[in-house]
């Protein structure tokens, strides 16, 4: 059982990180998210395994919501820096990128993670739902508020090449 | 145009994290650690409501406990040895403050080969024992390395100021008479303290808070002497 959940969080464990990773925007913050949600999934794992028929997906919504919870707590509350987002090889627009995760960072938890669910997991608009736990039309307005919120961000000269 | 945004962020969340090094071993293993913590902390917690309703249980006793032990009524019958309520009337005679203060339990009389004795400890409410009142006949084993202790003593002046306080003791032990005296709890076995903490001891008796009135009524009903005075 214990190899069971080792495989699963050996092959899950990057797709979970790099969720966290856009959700907080520092690695610590990934990783202490990703660990929140892997130890969970384990608890669960030992203790009542026939509540996780699908274990990504329980992993996914625990993830989602200890990073909410924590964002609610104001002691742990995020705090605005200077420095960007810590990212690797970066092919394409530089410029695009780093004014749309400087414009991801001023965002609600709730905003944030709608953005990230349903443009980086690809996420239907009635999964984000059920995993945030609002309606699926909260999602659609939130969604269309955050994304006209994105683009006034960003640099004119990008603004007009859109 | 909301759509170019859409698509814009689809291809640059990915391309943001898609290098970003993902420490996978180093995060199963803390997280698995940290799983097992959890669930001993889980099983710890299993009889937390159980420990904490028997402290409730135990805290309420030990609030009515006391008042009940200060005013229990003084019984007696005519087979009763003259100490067997002693303790009782000793909690009596103490002003109200320190009544409350009565430890638990610690009303007690004792028959021993050399007579009866009575004792009740004081102390303020979770902290240590502050005194301890007996009654002893002067002339029992209790009373007698109080006596002797003296001679232990290196300081002559201060061994005759001792005597000296302990003079009506040692005149009560001749006529076989009962004393009332006052000892730190720590005290029942005197002679294993040094001289000097024994002549503290004895130089604080006469200073502590009790109603000597009721104490001198006590006495007159036993036909004991209330000592030191």
């Amino acid at each position: 059982m214990l190899d069971d959940f080792t495989e699963f969080a050996t092959e899950r464990t990057p797709h979970l990180y790099r969720s966290a990773l856009l959700l907080c925007g520092d690695h610590h913050g990934a990783w202490d998210l990703t660990q929140e949600a892997l130890a969970s999934v384990y608890v669960a794992w030992l203790r009542r395994p026939q509540a996780i028929e699908q274990p990504a997906a329980y992993a996914q919504r625990v993830l989602l919501n200890s990073y909410i919870s924590k964002r609610r707590r104001r002691a742990t509350h995020e705090i605005p820096t200077d420095e960007v987002v810590e990212v690797g090889y970066q092919p394409g627009d530089l410029t695009l990128r780093l004014s749309l995760i400087e414009a991801l960072n001023q965002l609600t938890s709730v905003d944030r993670a709608v953005i990230v669910l349903r443009y980086y997991e690809d996420l239907s608009v009635e999964d984000t739902a059920d995993l945030i736990g609002i309606s699926p039309g909260a999602v659609r307005n939130r969604a269309m508020r955050t994304l006209a919120k994105l683009r006034d961000t960003m640099p004119l000269e990008l603004k007009e090449q859109l | 145009m909301t759509t170019d945004i859409e698509e814009i962020l689809r291809t640059e969340l990915h391309q943001a994290v898609e290098h970003a090094e993902v420490p996978t071993d180093a995060l199963v293993r803390t997280a698995r650690q940290r799983g097992v913590r959890a669930i001993r902390r889980k099983k710890a917690l299993r009889f937390a409501p159980v420990v904490v309703g028997m402290a409730a249980v135990v805290a309420a006793i030990a609030l009515i406990a006391p008042r009940t032990t200060s005013t229990t009524p003084i019984a007696t019958t005519a087979n009763e040895h003259p100490a067997s309520n002693l303790a009782a009337k000793l909690a009596a005679a103490l002003p109200a403050g320190l009544q409350e203060q009565i430890v638990q339990g610690s009303l007690g009389n004792k028959n021993t080969p050399d007579g009866a004795f009575g004792f009740v400890m004081v102390a303020p409410k979770g902290g240590r024992v502050m005194f301890q009142i007996s009654v002893v006949k002067a002339s029992s084993d209790l009373a007698r390395p109080l006596n002797s202790s003296t001679d232990h003593l290196s300081d002559a002046p201060r061994r005759s100021s001792l005597k000296a306080r302990l003079a009506p003791v040692v005149a009560q032990a001749k006529s076989g008479a009962y004393v009332i005296t006052v000892m730190e709890s720590w005290l029942p076995d005197p002679s294993k303290l040094g001289g000097t903490d024994l002549l503290n001891q004895v130089s604080r008796l006469g200073s502590l808070p009790m109603d000597q009135a009721a104490l001198q009524r006590i006495a007159n009903e036993t036909g004991w002497t209330v000592s030191p005075k």
